[in-house]
């Protein structure tokens, strides 16, 4: 190239560049189509699956609907506006709440969701259920024990626990979704996977979620015609506390707190013991039959420092949560009896006397 | 920790009833759940108070170590050896958080020695014995304290020098009737009947509805003189109007400090 060529073609270069930002599809453009939920993380530790689709449509109608379609979806309108905000869900999101990489599209930053384009996979979901009813399929780490009545064991293939939940597929558009939902007690409840079926092959069962790699199923057998599916340990009948309201939880109200100083009162029996003053707080999850799950203990000495009590101080306070808990203590105020409770208060005592509870 | 649920329970006070609406059926319900988060993700700021604790720990922590900073992360720690460690440390930094660490000691954790010697740190710190930093007199806190120990003279004391400081401001009609109720208490426990019942005489007419909480501690105080009759007429009424409260939307119980729950009430109309 000769050097009186190098500024033209330097020139062209330049102005292609500067053409593809200024002129590149808009996040609006981008935008619309259908996108189905991924996650929403209610916090650090705490993330759930989003069960529904999201349309951004040409005519500028909006729409957010459940997978399951057991709601009526919420409609309207969306727009970008001049300061390419984006209008819709009756709010507006400013351009940096709206971030679109490739196909994944990530709203906000108080609770973010994240949503995934949707490509339709025709499949029958009547054939896929047909070949997962009554069978064992296993990812690499888990294992899917689908019995005939539609419940279905999730087993932990590391620490071989299992939990028992309800599955079914659903069609959205012609695809797919194999959605595992609810608890031991039933089908209703909230989900624990959602996953789009993309595949479905001699002895594999390709599964979509978020990442670009689906996840695999592999056939395992039958399953055993006289297995019952319990759960190995105690287990919520929540399985996402995002969506519970009792999630911020372990809030006991005074009522509550009052009959539960009476019971501890009535229960506890002092230890004799030098040097057992300090607060014990107790914390565990009551689910919706009224199970109790594991009590975690925080032993504090006076100054609030770490120390532990004698045995049969915190012993007996976790036996008396646990034989001598009334059902009805938190039902009264419980709007929402289908959910489980995290319940946390703590004990206060002065050698080994209990003397106050909050 | 503790402080954080109670503000999250404001939320959850605003997000339940919107899931929890008669007819509306458990799709409903979590499609208005999830509408209701992409609504508040609408919102520019990383955090919404009672959601995000851990996320919301985590900005704090990456914040300059102010003492005010310092208190507010302790709100949002859930392990209490921590939590307690930054309020006094929270202190060192800022002696006017002296106040605010006292009466989280008096209404989280139950502490009274603890929250006494805070809030009189406090009170060493500024120049008038009534300085008032949130809601109440220090002094009024300094008088839970002690009557939460069962030392209902030097309660009795505390409460005084709060309320008096207000009436001198202020003029009696602006004191809130609840301190009248918890010096009452503490004369009460102490034999007075007689000032407790001017006090609660005050309370009601500074209060702006029909307390339970007032006719709760007449029925009290009646009994304490041996009036069974006028007790019981005060037990009614109390039980009366909580009832009322209730169908017009009062929150009750009116004093988390001085707890009447309708459970009382009844227990007290049994006698």
């Amino acid at each position: 190239m000769s050097k009186t060529w190098r500024p033209i073609w330097q020139f062209i270069a330049t102005l292609s560049l500067f053409y593809s930002f200024t002129h590149s599809p808009s996040t609006a453009q981008s935008l619309t189509g259908r996108w189905v939920g991924v996650t929403t993380e209610y916090d650090l530790d705490a993330f759930c699956p989003l069960p529904v689709y999201m349309d951004f449509n040409a005519d500028s109608t909006w729409q957010l609907g459940l997978i399951d379609e057991s709601a009526a979806p919420r409609t309207g309108r969306w727009a970008r506006l001049k300061n390419d905000s984006l209008r819709f869900n009756e709010a507006t999101y400013a351009p940096e709440l709206v971030t679109l990489q490739g196909d994944r599209l990530r709203i906000g930053r108080v609770q973010p969701m994240t949503f995934r384009r949707f490509r339709a996979m025709p499949m029958k979901r009547e054939t896929v259920w047909a070949r997962l009813v009554g069978q064992v399929w296993q990812s690499d780490s888990v294992q899917f024990r689908f019995g005939a009545d539609g419940r279905v064991a999730l087993r932990n293939r590391r620490a071989n626990t299992q939990t028992i939940h309800y599955a079914e597929v659903l069609a959205l558009a012609e695809s797919a979704f194999l959605v595992v939902r609810g608890n031991p007690n039933g089908r209703a409840g909230d989900i624990r996977i959602f996953w789009q079926v993309v595949g479905n092959d001699v002895g594999v069962i390709r599964l979509q979620n978020d990442s670009e790699k689906p996840e695999i199923l592999r056939w395992v057998g039958a399953l055993p015609a006289n297995e019952s599916l319990q759960s190995t340990q105690f287990q919520p009948c929540a399985n996402c506390y995002g969506m519970d309201p009792t999630f911020f939880a372990g809030y006991v109200n005074e009522l509550n707190k009052r009959k539960l100083l009476s019971l501890f009162r009535q229960q506890y029996k002092p230890v004799d013991v030098p040097d057992q003053s300090g607060v014990i707080t107790l914390k565990f999850v009551r689910n919706c039959a009224g199970e109790i799950g594991p009590i975690s203990l925080q032993q504090l000495d006076t100054n609030y420092k770490r120390r532990p009590f004698d045995k049969r101080v915190s012993d007996q306070l976790m036996g008396i949560v646990r034989n001598h808990l009334p059902g009805s203590l938190f039902g009264d105020n419980d709007k929402a009896p289908s959910h489980d409770q995290t319940v946390t208060f703590t004990i206060r005592l002065v050698d080994g006397r209990l003397t106050d509870l909050f | 920790m503790k402080m954080a649920l109670l503000f999250a329970l404001v939320v959850v006070g605003i997000i339940a009833p919107c899931r929890a609406q008669p007819g509306r059926n458990a799709g409903d319900e979590t499609l208005g759940h999830i509408a209701t988060t992409l609504w508040f993700n609408s919102h520019p700021d990383q955090i919404l108070f009672g959601t995000n604790m851990r996320r919301q720990a985590i900005r704090f922590d990456t914040m300059p170590q102010t003492g005010e900073n310092l208190h507010q992360r302790a709100m949002f720690e859930p392990d209490m050896e921590t939590a307690i460690a930054l309020l006094e440390k929270s202190t060192q930094l800022d002696p006017k958080l002296h106040n605010t660490v006292g009466w989280s000691y008096l209404v989280a954790y139950h502490d009274y020695p603890r929250a006494l010697y805070h809030l009189n740190a406090y009170d060493d710190l500024t120049p008038n014995f009534d300085d008032m930093d949130n809601m109440a007199p220090v002094s009024y806190l300094k008088g839970l304290c002690y009557r939460n120990m069962g030392n209902h003279t030097e309660a009795m004391r505390e409460f005084s020098r709060g309320i008096d400081s207000l009436v001198r401001k202020h003029g009696v009609e602006w004191v809130n009737y609840k301190y009248f109720v918890s010096r009452a208490i503490s004369y009460s426990a102490l034999g007075q009947f007689d000032k407790a019942l001017i006090d609660l005489d005050l309370a009601t007419r500074n209060c702006t509805h029909d307390s339970p909480l007032i006719l709760y501690h007449k029925g009290r105080v009646f009994e304490g003189q041996g009036r069974p009759t006028d007790a019981k007429r005060a037990f009614t009424d109390a039980k009366f109007f909580w009832q009322a409260n209730n169908a017009k939307g009062i929150s009750q119980p009116e004093d988390d400090y001085n707890l009447v729950l309708e459970d009382d009430i009844d227990e007290a109309l049994k006698k």
